[in-house]
């Protein structure tokens, strides 16, 4: 694989006062205790990920672990105490004002939870913001938003105010603002947390049919595994501040790390997730019949779970185990 | 024990610390803590000094060994006064001599002012460090490309010619005028083409240039002269408004400006921008803009005045814009009454009640944007730094709880009496109001918003340019209407310095005690005073809204072409008919006779409310009309039977007599409606029955309660006519008169003699050392040790002005009056939120007068009391109820719902709802609105100076034409503190108390 898009590497937020002080003197890495006995406020502890490009990472956790504060910090609309992060190379905590400005006018976007959208500005102006403030002319930004517009669905409401508009509607004015630019790597800061469960759904397959043109680093925050798991890459758990697992949606369920992942994964699907490959046993000479390793548990339950005899698992032709009804009525129901 | 430590004790006794449940002191014990020691100071010194107060408050006779208690011995205050000639202050011929007064004297007489001497530099030495400066910061700005270095290098500039440094070069100007002309326009054509900031810095600098070299040697420089040269850029905006509402453009006296430097740069750059950007706006801009420099350059030219049909049409499209047709028929009215009502003036060529309209219009309309716009600018900048807010918010608090009266100090002292001063007066009244609104608006912009600038990639400028304050908008624009409101309220007191129009206008008739002709001009004021508040507010509500692009040009700008048809059309009419031009005097309509007729058919006894009948009428019709409503209002019999006994009982001691009903016709019309109402009912009645089947009506209520409902009406219906009739009919019998002027004279002695002079004498009494000793326990009772001292403080360094008694006067009259207006509020407010429609009412009501400037409460009180301590403490009591019901109000409706909700399931009935749930959670609010009422009544207190001046209002104001400026600032400072002592102890309270009841986090 190439070179990352993104790299955090120990990175630390703590509210208090010197804290960068405080940090050195624990040798860069406190304990929580010391943490908490001192009187500071941890929200980001010792994170480190890489998001490679065209990647989707998501970011989950409850609320208050911290998952918007690191997002904030790799944009750097928060200052880190500790750590380095890397985009592209460039060391971002070295960048000055004048090349932070640059770098969000062409390689960053972000989108916000509840949509940040310029009440005064009509759909077509808060889509040309970014455009604006770069300094491009009226024609170019005008034809540039307007595409824009009719990418995320809203032909025809370029000259609507936000207020004009459902939540639906007015998060995809947000997703076209950060888009507008082109940008290289795509924050999302929990979209479509304050949508309702039906339009969610939708957006998230508008999110997910954008993506598959654009092919976007994009860094995803939320607090809705369902959600996670439908988009995701790659997930990273969250919890007070430090990431607890970073892994596939099916290394989280197979393997968590702690109970807290654990419960996180307890009530998915897991039949749609794992896939025959993962439950598998070594080959036995019983088998009869075979599945392919790559499929997920769901579509080839019916098959296991009828067959008397262990069933063998191929990948590229050959045999390499063989899967039981038992294994898998375990896996689903047992191992949550 | 007086009201006021009863209100105290309140406070204490409320304020229980969750803090610390250790130590936990009964509400009991924290009252005798707080006012233990004061009382029995004062108690002490009551008795047992030999002291006397005199009725005037005038100091008399030995004080004794316990005089320090009254007043800080004169050794330990400062002697800002030179009280030593003072001790009979009743003497007229005294002349304050102590530093204040004599600092403040020295900047009078121009001492102090005249730094010219010392900025008469030596020119050699100081121009050679003065360029070197120049050279110094014109680099770094040329090296930075900041604007900051390139503003400093302009300010030195400007700094050395106020200087005179630069007097040698005399360039004589007029060929240069051109040669710089030519260059700075080209220049700052080249700098808008490539928005590089060379360009820029060319323009500004040898615009900076050409003007500092031809304006050296004008003049010498002074601080004063400065002040006044800068009060002196208020004229042009000041000629620009009045000219346009009345007074016409002649030759215009620009201020010591390079204008025609200014005119050529806007001129060009709008006309530069029109052409680059095909932009009607800009056109329309530029076109107005050489208009404007033509008439002001070109000297023989003389415009007219903007006819009074075209003033009153744009301010009906105005209105029509922000709020509808509604709205455009007050803002018509408003120009309509300016134009029509008033004395028509007496010679040709006189002002007339028009021309000081639009006077105080443009005074208003300059001093609004300045103030909004400098407002605005502080505001943002408390708002981005932690420290300039930390500094200001506590300096606010302090010039907000300065009378209006402080501000016109330094400003006589600084620019002299003048229009301008005034209008720079009410901006810097108007300033504070607007920082705070904007410091809010722009903190509590939501975070993600800002983020989304950023991640938009916004530089700093552009952050605040695109985001913050369009963000902002709305609260900011809450803000412009603040500073309307404030500029209305300045508007009379500003013409002390000199502020021409209704003020001035106002404030003659009212010292001279014309109420009729004060009356009607207080009238003109409210209407301009409702208009603006309203085109204001609406401007704060007006949301943004789409329509097609593709639609045609009328319907996209429908406000521009009507405004420009109006614009037109009255040209048109105007220069046909002279009479759409300037309305003729025999059009004018004056009602000040009116109200003088009210006022003198009262003191000349006559009576002047002659209604016959008994000396009891009033009130019972008062009572009747109350029970009556009450019955409607609450559909209960009992109210009804209250109402019909009432009636009876009039009727029973002859009250009705006048009423002379002569039996015979009168009968049977009554008995027909009697009649008709029983019919009416009983068939009705019959109609339900037969629905009853259904179980439902049509309106889809329960049968049951229109029955009630039904029945209800009937029995009222019948009662009503039934009484009456009766009543009606027994009645004969002779008549009297009433006078209602009698009654409130009587009742103003009665209420003086036996209560407000004698409360008034023991407030006088009142021991310095025992106040203080009462705020800061209180204080410390309620937060700790900061409110302890700081409110402990404020009453120290009231008594160490020396103005101690008069505070006390003050302070009773404040008491008393915040006692009632409590009193009457509270219990107005808790039955205004009770249901929404009343409540919709109230509200409406409560707007209306809250757009009063405050003296017009003093007019009802000088019609029925008189100028008298009565009247003072009436008006105090009419502008502090206000706040009172408004916070009242609010803090009942802001009792969270479920709240209310688990109060009805528990069963509780509405009154012990609103006694056990309600009115517990609304005490902080209310105890703010209380707040809110003491600092609206110390206001009122000072303005009732204007009628009659007691205690600190008298030092005020007797100081403003007087030489003694110092001594206004010193009590302006007291008074002051009276207010901060009491907004400090109420608002800790309040806001612990909130945060105990989870109101806030």
């Amino acid at each position: 694989m190439n070179q990352p898009k993104l790299v955090c590497r120990n990175l630390w937020k703590l509210y208090g006062p010197e804290p960068e002080k405080f940090l050195a003197a624990h040798g860069g890495n406190p304990s929580a205790e010391i943490i908490k006995e001192e009187g500071y406020i941890p929200a980001v502890r010792n994170a480190s990920l890489e998001v490679q490009e065209g990647e989707i990472l998501v970011l989950m956790g409850l609320s208050g672990s911290g998952k918007s504060t690191l997002v904030r910090c790799m944009s750097r609309l928060i200052e880190p105490t500790a750590g380095e992060i890397d985009f592209d190379g460039q060391d971002l905590r070295a960048a000055s004002e004048r090349e932070l400005v640059e770098l969000r006018r062409h390689k960053m976007g972000m989108v916000f939870q509840h949509f940040a959208l310029f009440p005064n500005r009509t759909v077509l102006e808060n889509v040309a913001f970014p455009l604006e403030v770069q300094g491009v002319d009226r024609e170019t930004r005008q034809t540039k938003a307007l595409e824009i517009i009719d990418l995320v669905g809203l032909h025809g409401r370029g000259d609507y105010y936000p207020r004009e508009l459902s939540g639906g509607q007015q998060q995809r004015v947000g997703i076209g603002r950060s888009l507008a630019v082109e940008p290289d790597i795509w924050f999302l800061d929990e979209p479509f947390s304050a949508l309702d469960a039906l339009i969610r759904r939708d957006m998230q397959d508008e999110f997910l049919r954008l993506q598959s043109t654009l092919q976007k680093t994009i860094i995803f925050i939320t607090h809705d595994f369902d959600e996670a798991i439908r988009l995701a890459d790659r997930i990273a758990i969250m919890r007070d501040g430090v990431i607890d697992q970073l892994g596939t949606a099916e290394e989280l369920i197979t393997n968590p790390s702690s109970d807290y992942v654990a419960a996180f994964t307890k009530n998915v699907p897991k039949a749609k997730l794992l896939r025959v490959r993962t439950l598998m046993g070594p080959p036995s000479s019983s088998a009869k019949g075979e599945v392919e390793g790559d499929v997920f548990v769901a579509s080839a339950a019916n098959q296991i779970l009828h067959a008397t005899a262990p069933v063998g698992v191929v990948q590229d032709g050959e045999v390499v185990g063989s899967i039981t009804a038992a294994q898998v009525t375990e896996a689903l129901f047992e191992a949550g | 024990m007086s009201d006021q430590t009863a209100s105290e004790t309140i406070d204490t006794s409320d304020a229980a610390p969750v803090d610390s449940p250790k130590k936990q002191l009964s509400g009991f014990q924290k009252t005798a803590i707080a006012l233990g020691p004061f009382l029995v100071l004062w108690f002490a010194w009551w008795r047992l000094g030999s002291q006397k107060i005199s009725r005037t408050g005038k100091y008399e006779g030995d004080s004794g060994a316990l005089e320090w208690l009254y007043r800080t011995p004169r050794t330990w205050t400062v002697d800002w006064f030179n009280f030593a000639g003072r001790d009979g202050f009743a003497s007229v011929s005294y002349k304050a001599t102590g530093w204040v007064n004599t600092w403040f004297d020295h900047l009078r007489y121009e001492e102090l002012l005249q730094f010219t001497v010392a900025w008469h530099l030596p020119k050699g030495p100081w121009l050679f460090i003065l360029a070197a400066c120049l050279i110094g910061t014109g680099w770094m700005a040329w090296r930075t490309q900041s604007s900051r270095w390139t503003a400093g290098t302009i300010s030195l500039a400007l700094f050395g010619w106020s200087a005179n440094l630069f007097d040698f070069m005399q360039i004589p100007p007029t060929p240069w005028v051109y040669v710089f002309l030519v260059i700075t326009v080209a220049a700052a054509i080249r700098s808008l083409q490539s928005r590089e900031f060379k360009w820029i810095a060319a323009t500004a600098s040898i615009g900076t240039i050409g003007w500092v070299a031809l304006q050296t040697n004008e003049e010498s420089f002074n601080v004063k002269a400065f002040f006044r040269l800068v009060a002196g850029w208020l004229e042009f905006p000041l000629d620009v408004t009045e000219g346009l509402l009345i007074s016409g453009y002649g030759p215009w006296h620009l201020p010591n400006m390079p204008w025609i430097f200014i005119f050529a740069l806007l001129v060009g750059g709008g006309g530069w921008l029109a052409w680059q950007r095909r932009s009607a706006t800009w056109t329309i801009s530029t076109v107005l803009l050489s208009w404007m420099a033509a008439v002001s350059l070109y000297e023989p030219w003389h415009i007219p005045a903007l006819p009074w049909v075209v003033i009153a049409g744009l301010f009906g499209v105005v209105g029509w814009k922000l709020g509808g047709w509604r709205l455009a028929l007050l803002s018509t009215g408003f120009i309509l009454y300016a134009a029509f009502v008033g004395e028509p003036a007496e010679q040709v060529g006189a002002e007339t009640r028009w021309d000081k309209t639009m006077i105080t219009l443009s005074a208003v309309l300059v001093a609004v944007p300045i103030a909004a716009v400098l407002g605005g600018f502080v505001g943002l900048v408390a708002a981005k730094r932690r420290r300039v807010e930390q500094f200001l918010i506590p300096l606010m608090n302090l010039t907000q709880a300065f009378p209006h009266f402080t501000f016109l100090i330094p400003i006589g002292v600084f620019i002299g009496i003048s229009h301008k001063a005034g209008v720079i007066a009410t901006i810097a009244y108007a300033i504070p109001p607007m920082a705070r609104v904007t410091i809010l608006g722009i903190q509590g912009i939501s975070k993600e918003v800002i983020e989304a600038g950023i991640m938009g990639g916004c530089t700093r400028r552009q952050m605040i340019w695109k985001v913050e304050l369009p963000a902002a908008r709305q609260s900011l624009l809450v803000g412009v209407n603040q500073v309307v409101m404030e500029c209305l309220a300045m508007v009379v007191i500003a013409s002390f310095v000199g502020t021409a129009g209704l003020g001035q206008d106002l404030l003659f008739r009212l010292t001279g005690l014309h109420i009729g002709a004060g009356v009607e001009i207080g009238i003109a004021i409210v209407v301009m005073a409702i208009t603006l508040d309203r085109l204001s507010q609406a401007l704060g509500q007006l949301q943004p809204s789409h329509h097609k692009i593709d639609a045609p040009f009328w319907k996209r700008h429908p406000y521009l072409l009507a405004s420009g048809a109006v614009v037109l059309g009255g040209l048109l009419a105007a220069q046909t008919w002279e009479a759409a031009h300037r309305v003729p005097n025999s059009w004018m309509w004056g009602h000040e006779g009116f109200w003088e007729w009210l006022v003198d058919k009262g003191k000349t006894d006559v009576a002047w409310w002659s209604l016959s009948g008994g000396r009891w009428l009033v009130p019972l019709l008062g009572v009747i009309g109350f029970a009556g409503w009450r019955a409607w209002d609450s559909r209960s019999y009992r109210w009804l039977i209250t109402t019909v006994s009432l009636t009876l009982l009039g009727w029973s001691v002859k009250l009705f007599d006048f009423l002379h009903l002569s039996s015979k016709p009168w009968t049977y019309v009554f008995v027909a409606c009697g009649l008709t109402a029983i019919i009416y009912g009983y068939s009705t009645l019959k109609k339900l029955n037969t629905t009853d089947n259904e179980g439902r009506t049509t309106s889809g209520l329960a049968n049951s309660e229109i029955l009630q409902s039904l029945r209800f009406k009937v029995a009222t219906a019948v009662t009503t006519i039934a009484t009456l009739g009766w009543v009606a009919l027994r009645t004969t019998g002779e008549s009297f008169t009433v006078n209602l002027r009698d009654y409130t004279i009587s009742f103003r002695d009665a209420l003086e003699s036996w209560v407000l002079l004698p409360m008034r004498d023991a407030y006088l009494t009142i021991p310095w050392v025992g106040l203080v000793i009462l705020f800061g326990v209180v204080g410390y009772l309620i937060n700790g040790r900061r409110p302890a001292l700081l409110a402990a403080g404020m009453i120290a360094f009231i008594s160490l002005t020396g103005f101690w008694w008069q505070a006390m006067w003050n302070l009773y009259q404040l008491t008393f009056a915040v006692v009632l207006a409590i009193v009457f509020g509270v219990p107005f407010g808790i039955w205004a939120a009770t249901r929404k429609r009343r409540n919709a009412v109230v509200q409406v009501l409560l707007d209306f007068f809250q757009t009063f400037p405050s003296f017009v409460y003093l007019f009802p009180a000088i019609m029925f009391f008189d100028v008298s301590e009565t009247a003072i403490i009436v008006a105090i009591v009419l502008s502090a109820s206000v706040p009172a019901i408004r916070y009242t109000i609010f803090g009942i409706q802001n009792v969270p719902e479920p709240l209310v909700e688990a109060s009805t399931m528990a069963g509780c009935t509405p009154r012990q709802t609103l006694w056990k749930v309600k009115l517990p959670m609304a005490v902080p609010e209310i105890m703010l609105g209380i707040n809110q009422t003491i600092m609206f009544g110390l206001f009122m207190v000072m303005i009732a100076g204007l009628i009659k001046t007691t205690g600190l209002a008298r030092e005020l104001i007797e100081a403003q034409p007087n030489i003694d400026s110092g001594r206004a600032i010193v009590a302006g400072i007291a008074v002051a503190c009276i207010g901060m002592a009491s907004d400090v102890l109420i608002s800790e309270w309040a806001d612990k108390r909130k945060r105990q009841l989870g109101l806030i986090s």
